[in-house]
């Protein structure tokens, strides 16, 4: 099994806590980004294998973090996560080169099966 | 002298029998006019009533999905760390007992949400002709596997000449599949032993053009006092149950034009969805 490098982009504590502790446990490494000057700190500074963007953040749409991630790592594969489903801006996200859309509530199965669907690997 | 007052007789005669007559046509015109004025005034009445209903789901629904989107933070902390606490967690520990019961009750909140999320998240409803005896057999065969775990004897009669239905196949399928589950649940409160039937039919009401679709269980039934209240969302007489599948069976069906209606009592409960026609186009 490969390890991987995941990046979470989410302003709540208690998700980027929820990545580190399970996925963390299984040997993948995880970097936490609260916001859009973190996450755009992150992907100028690392490479990661994907990343999980929550779709709503109160200071930037999580389309528009998108958008700037992207900008800057085209071929980043990126999973949105998002609280309730919004059509549009999932289609929207999807526009933008999302590859997967994780809905909350989630456990570590729907992690696995989201990474699956998204770059194909067994983690 | 007799002529002419026989002549004046039979003109007045005859604009009595003319004024009799306009009068019996006035009659009948007025009587149509007020049946079409009291069919507009109670659609009217019926419209106003969605108006408001609408207006309050709109409102509700906005609350509710900025609570939801809330609620599925600490909710993922919840199910996601008790799910990677019981998978990791020795068997034989003296809190897998305990952890599995958190499992449980974490999960049947995770899926409320899920439902709730469902009804009402703002849907993209797709339509097409559809044909519904297609959607029918479809919701059924996916459930088939369940039914014959459950014993259930299920029989589907579906009318061929029901036309095409201007519909979201998916949404309706998932109307159907709920009916289904839900049929198989009151079932499953069946003394042991006793039959569980379910029978599934379509008929073509050609005269309202509409396609009539029945889901009959003999199941216990459900209590008078509660058949109103029971596409009401969150009503439930289930213990785990998050009553919402009835109340987006009803939203959906109404996105459809269509109606549903539910008539239950000892020996059964007959659920009938009614859905209208395409105009002129029929099914081949």
């Amino acid at each position: 099994m490969k390890y991987l490098k995941i990046l979470v982009i989410d302003d709540k504590k208690v998700i980027g806590d929820f990545f580190d502790l399970t996925m963390g446990y299984y040997g993948h490494q995880i970097t936490v980004a609260h916001d859009l000057t973190h996450a755009l700190e992150a992907v100028k500074s690392q490479q990661f294998d994907i990343a999980f963007m929550d779709m709503m953040m109160p200071q930037h749409d999580g389309v528009q973090v998108l958008k700037e991630v992207k900008a800057i790592t085209p071929d980043l594969p990126v999973v949105m996560m998002s609280g309730y489903s919004l059509d549009e801006k999932r289609r929207e996200a999807g526009l933008l080169g999302a590859v997967g859309c994780l809905k909350k509530p989630f456990e570590v199965e729907d992690i696995r099966r989201a990474v699956k669907e998204a770059i194909g690997q067994d983690i | 002298m007799h002529a002419i007052l026989f002549a004046i007789v039979l003109v007045l005669l005859s604009v009595l029998v003319w004024y009799y007559i306009q009068n019996i046509r006035l009659n009948r015109a007025f009587k149509e006019k007020n049946l079409q004025l009291e069919a507009t005034i109670k659609e009217l009445k019926a419209a106003q009533v969605k108006l408001i209903e609408s207006g309050k789901k709109g409102a509700v629904a906005a609350l509710s999905a900025g609570l939801l989107h809330q609620i599925s933070q600490p909710i993922t902390a919840i199910h996601g760390y008790v799910r990677f606490m019981k998978k990791e967690m020795d068997v034989n520990s003296l809190f897998y007992k305990p952890v599995c019961v958190m499992d449980e009750q974490s999960f049947y909140i995770k899926d409320m949400l899920a439902n709730l999320m469902e009804l009402i998240r703002h849907r993209k409803i797709i339509k097409s002709q559809i044909n519904i005896n297609a959607v029918i057999y479809k919701a059924i065969n996916l459930l088939i596997d369940e039914l014959r775990i459950k014993r259930i004897g299920w029989d589907i009669q579906l009318d061929d000449s029901v036309p095409f239905i201007y519909g979201d196949a998916l949404h309706l399928q998932q109307v159907f599949m709920n009916l289904v589950v839900n049929a198989m649940e009151a079932l499953n409160e069946m003394p042991h032993g006793a039959p569980r039937t379910m029978l599934v039919s379509s008929q073509n009401d050609i005269e309202n053009h509409q396609a009539v679709i029945i889901f009959k269980d003999n199941g216990p039934g459900i209590a008078h006092e509660n058949q109103d209240k029971i596409f009401d969302p969150f009503f439930t007489t289930k213990s785990q149950g998050s009553g919402i599948g009835l109340a987006l069976c009803h939203d959906l069906v109404n996105e459809h034009g269509g109606s549903i209606s539910v008539e239950s009592d000892h020996l059964g409960t007959v659920f009938t969805i009614k859905l209208p026609f395409v105009p002129v186009q029929k099914v081949i």
